[in-house]
């Protein structure tokens, strides 16, 4: 059988960065192949080069074995689909006009709203969704609107689909939905191409299986059952240590530190987020809050910094009523923050070390005499963090928006864990880190367990979860789901189940 | 005693260039751009219509000229905010600034004059005439009106057509809505920007050519805040050209309104402040009433679910 894309010694540069060098792999019809590696290792260059919207530095593509190049439209018309990694979607807008931007069927010069609706209401159903397309997309859940993504890619007629870490946001359920759904388009002859850093389902649904490192293929190609996942782990890691630092010292007394008493949120259009949520975390306790994204954790995380008001209820801090604190109060009550979201909300992209550092800490009598700042003492105080929390690159009056991911993350730990916090709040902490980066923040953390913080780790990251938690709630639709204080024994299985919103305590 | 029918006649009369450059001013909110340089596009316009049609004796080539000089300021406009990446507010105040300075400069070497430039009335725009109009009561305040009128009446009907029975206009609200997903789904997000920007110019030149060719004279800085008028007309109506065409006539009835009143007598400037007021009023008072029953309604709401979850 010949191969229905060929990608030949694919080379694409960045400024700095050599994605991909000199990168091969190919396709088959009714296959699917998976493509794996860790963050930045070049896979979405790749697809973003086959789909058209990147152009390559070097190399040549290959469609039914004649050469092409190409941009977005081209790559459409030649049956090649993508669906991205981050939804492509107005969520204002209908189903029906999401699926059919790009190509809309047509008569004259008008949209043939009629013909488009058919067709769309076909796909809805053999997806298994019952929405009209008509509604507007903002209400189907994140399964549904990952459905209506690949509905998408389908119907204009994509015969070669790209799937980005499409269950990045999924349930353990919800994935397993989509792998029938991948199986499917297969029987169909359409050929696949799954990326995902998630090993377990790589397995499960690779029919071949190329691993990427550094911008280059480092395992071409392994057949079904020719690798288990810790080969694939290997590969993708390289000769680097693999093991992930571990809570080994699990279990804390009872003593709260934080308290949150029957806490309602009811956002804009009046849907209750948070439902009478009571939670107590412990001093030197990490409780990890765990559920699918969009289940309350980030309003949890927001009205206990004080950025959003909740509806009702109460939060104490160490003894301290706080319900009605305003953010710097809450902070001098020892709340401490690091944030999902290092780009915008940790950090002050193009300030220097000095300004991150000292925001929110400007009146601290070391840096100001109250009017004007101390510029030496700060410096120095900079130099004295830059040394303790190995952030490396970091030159005098560069902007930390130039930093690596990792080294941006220690300047915000540095800044929240140097306030000496009673309640520690780290959401998505590890979000995009090299493994490196990652084991230094899973240290500080456990650190900070043992000096005694209270710690909320908020992660989609279920291993994660697992490894630093002692204790684990699971939230589903602005409620706890269950508690799981014997992490030891519980499977990730059973945690999925209470993720979408089944299960029972345990 | 007022009189109600020259109220609206009149009414129609204003809101046509305010009308002209809100569909433009529309088009360029549906790709996300708030275009500030409105004024400037359209007095620009209104001097190159005078010009066009005193050069060529031609109140038609007037009116090709105003469009084209509508036209040329747009693509200054988005060649530097699209291309060169020039901040849109900066770049919208400096064209603002140049064409008033240009216009009132140019108007010596080209007409030997300063100020204003009044044509023979023979190059004025004409109004046509519908004869059983008249026999209507109330809708005959529609006759007599110059083709650009009638067309500011329609366009607003045209651009829903486009905006959501078109491709075009598909590609163009979701390019302003998220851009990355008109990109991911193969739409030029580029040539949808340019096209609704230089269709904002030719609107605009359409307007200069109205206010300008209707008087057949130039007068310096005879816009005199219609771009920024139409500017919050379109925001008002939450750039929905149905609605929009209503706010504009809501802001040429009101200034038709000070007009008549400024002849019995009352204060021309406090009377000049009459469109606004009424724009602000009706901007805002739906909101802060549905604001506050909206926030009652969501407290009770709030309680209730409370209350029901507590049972």
């Amino acid at each position: 059988m010949e191969p229905i894309v060929q990608l030949k010694e694919i080379v694409k540069k960045f400024p700095g960065v050599l994605a991909n060098d000199h990168v091969s792999l190919d396709l088959y019809p009714g296959e699917c192949h998976a493509l794996v590696g860790e963050n930045g290792a070049g896979k979405s260059t790749l697809m973003k080069i086959l789909y058209g919207a990147y152009t390559a530095d070097g190399g040549q593509i290959l469609i039914d074995g004649k050469v092409h190049s190409y941009n977005v439209q081209g790559a459409r018309d030649l049956g090649i689909g993508m669906v991205y990694q981050n939804f492509m979607q107005v969520p204002e807008l209908s189903i029906l006009e999401n699926v059919i931007l790009g190509d809309p069927p047509k008569k004259g010069i008008a949209i043939d709203y009629k013909q488009a609706k058919e067709k769309v209401s076909v796909l809805l159903r053999r997806f298994g969704l019952k929405a009209d397309p008509d509604q507007p997309l903002k209400y189907l859940s994140v399964g549904e609107r990952q459905k209506v993504e690949i509905i998408k890619v389908l119907f204009f007629g994509a015969r070669i689909l790209i799937l980005d870490e499409p269950t990045a946001v999924l349930t353990p359920q919800e994935s397993e939905e989509l792998f029938r759904i991948i199986d499917d388009l297969k029987a169909d002859g359409d050929a696949i191409v799954f990326i995902s850093h998630k090993l377990r389902e790589v397995v499960r649904v690779g029919d071949r299986i190329t691993v990427m490192r550094n911008g280059r293929v480092v395992q071409e190609g392994w057949m079904r059952g020719d690798a288990n996942e810790t080969d694939i782990a290997r590969a993708m890691i390289g000769k680097r240590d693999v093991d992930l630092i571990q809570n080994e010292n699990r279990g804390t007394d009872v003593e709260p530190i934080l308290e949150v008493r029957n806490l309602w949120y009811f956002d804009e259009l009046g849907i209750a987020k948070l439902k009478d949520l009571s939670l107590k975390v412990n001093k030197g306790e990490i409780l990890g809050v765990g559920g699918v994204e969009g289940n309350g954790q980030t309003e949890l995380i927001n009205t206990l910094i004080g950025l959003l008001k909740q509806s009702h209820g109460e939060i104490i801090i160490d003894g301290e009523d706080v319900s009605r604190a305003s953010v710097s109060k809450r902070r001098a009550a020892g709340i401490g923050f690091i944030s999902e979201d290092r780009m915008t909300v940790g950090l002050v992209l193009n300030g220097t070390i000095e300004d991150n550092v000292i925001s929110g800490n400007e009146y601290n009598k070391a840096f100001s005499n109250g009017v004007v700042l101390n510029k030496d003492s700060i410096s120095a105080y900079c130099e004295d963090l830059i040394d303790r929390y190995s952030i490396f690159g970091m030159t005098k009056g560069k902007e930390v928006g130039q930093l690596s991911g990792g080294n941006m993350q220690k300047i915000v730990l540095a800044r929240e864990i140097e306030r000496g916090p009673k309640v520690l709040i780290a959401a998505q902490p590890t979000r995009g880190l090299d493994i490196g980066a990652t084991n230094f923040v899973r240290e500080k953390l456990l650190e900070e367990k043992e000096k005694g913080t209270a710690v909320i780790l908020v992660s989609a990251d279920l291993e994660e979860l697992m490894s630093l938690s002692d204790r684990m709630v699971i939230f589903y639709e602005g409620q706890i789901q269950g508690e799981v204080t014997d992490i030891a024994h519980t499977t990730e299985e059973e945690i999925g189940l209470l993720m979408g919103g089944a299960g029972s305590e345990r | 005693m007022m009189d109600w029918i020259s109220l609206l006649e009149l009414g129609v009369r204003h809101a046509a260039p305010i009308l002209l450059i809100a569909m433009g001013c529309l088009l360029a909110q549906k790709v996300s751009i708030f275009n500030l340089a409105l004024e400037g596009f359209t007095l620009f316009s209104c001097f190159f219509a005078v010009v066009g049609a005193f050069v060529f004796k031609n109140v038609w080539m007037g009116v090709l000229c105003g469009v084209l000089a509508g036209v040329l300021t747009a693509v200054i406009y988005s060649v530097f905010i699209l291309q060169l990446q020039v901040n849109p507010v900066i770049c919208a105040l400096s064209i603002n600034t140049l064409v008033t300075g240009l216009t009132r400069y140019l108007l010596k070497p080209i007409f030997n004059t300063s100020g204003r430039f009044v044509m023979p009335s023979e190059l004025a725009l004409p109004t046509i005439h519908i004869g059983f109009l008249d026999s209507i009561p109330v809708v005959s305040v529609l006759n007599n009106k110059s083709v650009l009128v009638y067309l500011s009446l329609l366009l607003p009907f045209i651009l829903y057509y486009v905006l959501f029975h078109t491709e075009f206009g598909l590609n163009m609200r979701i390019t302003g809505l998220n851009e990355e997903a008109a990109l991911a789904a193969g739409v030029n997000t580029k040539k949808v920007k340019y096209t609704a920007l230089l269709l904002n110019g030719a609107l605009c030149g359409l307007a200069g050519a109205e206010l300008a060719l209707s008087v057949y004279m130039f007068n310096v800085g005879m816009t005199n805040g219609r771009g920024f008028t139409a500017l919050a007309a379109v925001t008002l109506a939450g750039a929905h050209p149905l609605v929009a065409l209503g706010t504009c006539m809501l802001f040429g009835v009101s200034e038709s309104l000070s007009i008549q009143l400024s002849t019995s007598g009352y204060s021309a400037y406090l009377l000049g402040a009459i469109p606004y007021a009424m724009a602000l009023t009706a901007a805002l008072l739906p909101r802060i009433i549905r604001l506050v029953s909206n926030n009652m309604k969501k407290k009770s709401a709030e309680r209730q679910a409370i209350e029901l979850h507590s049972n």
